[in-house]
């Protein structure tokens, strides 16, 4: 996970496999970050999940926006953005943790009343996500190809 | 197109040290005795250096030196031992970049060694017993990606990613099309002319296809690798376009929450374990 609000910072996250990348960028604060998180559930290992909140969505997302909020953060005109949640191969359910945490995301992000503006979710590809927080602009590599979101 | 693997291929390798193929062997030997760990760490007098380092290091929380590998093996346990002693004796053959995957310096050896943490607490999330050896065949499981990647280049790449998108099928199956062998085969191929026991030169072929024979560690090898790419440690020109068996963790008695326990685990213990196998820890 990290946070800035120094125009001219390059936030990126490498490797997003099934895990997600969420890049939140608040124009009005100049601030933003991206959080990786692997694992739908704390749940699963609760003294773990203390250690490294990041590591999950139900966890990881809280703590997250608590960092984005003490550098002037407003839910309300930031915008958000979601990549990863890859698939493992054709496998049905059992490995199927990428679609979990998009599941997990999605449901926190409805509760809280949290929209999502870009995402690129799914499929088989390793993605790398990147924020600048000059502008908020957000794009993604993956094998050479290069994209906005 | 590449034909079948020759010997001279094998050779070609960087060469393991004898005493990464004797540990090979007692690793995934349950009989292996105290007295023969023993004589095949002395052998080897880097190892048996880094054995002792380590015994003596604040990890093994020890209050008396130890100075004779018998001390340390008792002190450490020989499973400890053997594990660390393999992953130290391979490490270095498998630290360099695989341009051939998309794999820069380290990143198949994280990967490795990220299998291998899951094989190694994979029973606390199974019913099924893992055997100890799943330790060993899950570090060794992509050792064919270090002969293949030569013969692959960015064009190649593309190629087999192309077909893997266009007819739905996994990394493996496209590489077998494109290249004419896989990864999988080819592990397998130098695992035998390195003479390792049967049992774990099955794990390392069958590695993306444990339902073509099942039995319990190439399922545990199977899972551990998929751990590894869950974890995002190695994903490669591969990235996420595995082969797998959902049938394989449902054979060793997991579930979903089991699998996303050990995915924790190994993500939070991967710098520890690498550091340990490494020789690179505090101090040096």
């Amino acid at each position: 996970m990290k946070t800035s609000g120094s125009a001219g910072d390059v936030i990126v996250t490498h490797a997003l496999g099934s895990c997600l990348g969420i890049a939140v960028f608040d124009p009005a604060a100049g601030a933003g970050g991206i959080l990786h998180v692997m694992l739908p559930n704390s749940s699963v290992n609760p003294d773990k999940a203390k250690l490294n909140p990041a590591m999950f969505v139900d966890t990881g997302v809280p703590f997250f926006f608590k960092k984005l909020y003490e550098l002037g953060v407003d839910k309300k005109s930031a915008v958000i953005k979601v990549a990863g949640g890859a698939a493992v191969g054709q496998g049905k359910d059992f490995f199927a943790i990428g679609k979990r945490n998009f599941g997990m995301l999605r449901k926190l992000f409805w509760k809280n009343g949290i929209i999502i503006s870009g995402q690129d979710v799914g499929g088989n590809i390793a993605r790398t996500m990147y924020l600048d927080v000059s502008d908020g602009r957000v794009w993604l590599t993956s094998n050479g190809r290069e994209w906005d979101l | 197109m590449i034909g079948p693997i020759k010997p001279e291929d094998v050779e070609s390798l960087k060469p393991m040290p004898a005493s990464v193929l004797s540990l090979a062997r007692v690793a995934t030997d349950p009989d292996s005795s105290l007295a023969e760990i023993t004589r095949i760490i002395e052998l080897d007098e880097a190892l048996t250096a880094n054995i002792l380092k380590m015994a003596n290091s604040a990890w093994s929380s020890s209050q008396k030196k130890i100075d004779t590998v018998r001390a340390a093996v008792i002190r450490m346990g020989s499973g400890k031992i053997l594990r660390m002693a393999v992953g130290r004796s391979i490490g270095p053959a498998m630290e360099s970049g695989l341009p051939g995957y998309a794999l820069g310096e380290h990143e198949l050896w994280r990967h490795s060694v990220a299998a291998a943490l899951a094989a190694e607490h994979m029973g606390a999330h199974a019913k099924a017993d893992i055997p100890a050896a799943a330790f060993t065949a899950a570090l060794l499981h992509d050792i064919g990606k270090l002969l293949l990647s030569r013969h692959i280049n960015a064009e190649t790449i593309s190629r087999i990613l192309e077909m893997a998108e266009s007819k739905k099928v996994s990394y493996v199956e496209a590489e077998r099309e494109v290249v004419g062998a896989d990864h999988a085969q080819v592990g397998g191929a130098i695992a035998r002319q390195w003479k390792f026991p049967e049992p774990l030169v099955r794990a390392i072929e069958l590695h993306h296809d444990p339902d073509q024979e099942p039995d319990s560690l190439r399922d545990a090898v199977h899972v551990a690798n998929t751990v590894a790419k869950l974890v995002g440690v190695g994903l490669g020109s591969e990235q996420m376009y595995l082969k797998v068996s959902d049938a394989a963790p449902q054979r060793l008695g997991m579930s979903p929450a089991g699998l996303e326990a050990l995915c924790a685990r190994v993500q939070l213990e991967l710098d520890q374990a690498e550091t340990l196998f490494m020789g690179k820890e505090n101090g040096d």
